[in-house]
């Protein structure tokens, strides 16, 4: 008995669903992600289920568990960072934004007080904590 | 002369570059994004409607490991917004509608950032303007 031959199909033909699952995950990763630092991963902010408010932690100074401050991925004064914000918001025509501040949980209040007051001095148009939104891990 | 007029034989599109570039996005969204969402709580700047120079009636301390105290008695983290709340009551009778109240926060001794946004939230929830104060 003679058996027709299987035509020989061209081998790019395979990948045409692969590249559409892949692109199917792409999109989902472009909608569904929020780009954020480096810094804003190794800080764990603390959580708030009542406020919903949404924020981006894009531009915040950051504080680590051991209360010292990053801003823009490197180490940083208290005072170059109210320095720095001042000058902004002396910069900015409509008087700058608020100045955000992503503390860890663990964070010692004083010292973010501290760095609170200063800024409050400095005349920045107020200053914004950045909580993680409870239940939406 | 004669010019060899190209074989006509046009192969297919090659996908592999395209497949490449894909994958190289695919993996750099999916490793520098988050899912997480965060909040804001406003720590200072006053927000709408509050005077200059009301003084706080409330004094909220923070302790460490959840401990408060709200003009001198002792709390817990769970009872904190009820108290809030009472105190927020009985303060606003006697002054004008829509007024918000400020209450005075400062941290003492260890508290962690966690105690004193648990204070500012629970300020918050009971309809009350929390007002950090630095020692």
């Amino acid at each position: 008995m003679r058996l027709p031959v299987a035509k020989k199909k061209p081998q790019f033909e395979n990948t045409i669903p692969l590249i559409n699952v892949v692109f199917l995950i792409l999109i989902f990763f472009l909608l569904a992600g929020t780009l954020t630092t480096q810094d804003a991963r190794d800080i764990k902010p603390p959580e708030t289920a009542r406020i919903t408010e949404s924020e981006v932690p894009d531009g915040a100074l950051f504080m680590d568990a051991g209360g010292m401050l990053k801003f823009r991925g490197e180490t940083i004064t208290a005072e170059n960072a109210v320095h720095w914000f001042a000058a902004d918001v002396a910069s900015a025509p409509d008087g700058g934004a608020p100045v955000k501040i992503f503390a860890d949980r663990a964070a010692p209040a004083k010292a973010l007080m501290t760095v609170v007051e200063q800024l409050n001095r400095a005349n920045v148009k107020g200053v914004v904590l950045i909580t993680l939104r409870k239940g939406a891990q | 002369m004669r010019v060899d007029a190209g074989t006509s034989s046009r192969k297919p599109l090659g996908l592999t570059p395209l497949i490449d570039v894909i994958f190289l996005l695919l993996l750099f969204f999916m490793l520098a994004s988050t899912f997480s969402t965060y909040a804001r709580i406003q720590v200072a700047g006053a927000p709408a409607g509050v005077g200059v120079g009301s003084v706080p009636k409330l004094l909220l301390r923070v302790h460490e490991e959840g401990a408060y105290d709200l003009n001198g008695v002792k709390l817990l983290r769970a009872d904190l917004s009820q108290r809030l709340e009472e105190f927020a009551k009985r303060l606003q009778v006697g002054t004008e509608e829509g007024a918000v109240l400020p209450v005075a926060i400062v941290a003492v001794g260890k508290a962690s950032v966690d105690d004193l946004v648990g204070a500012v939230e629970a300020s918050r929830g009971a309809g009350l303007n929390a007002v950090l104060v630095a020692q």
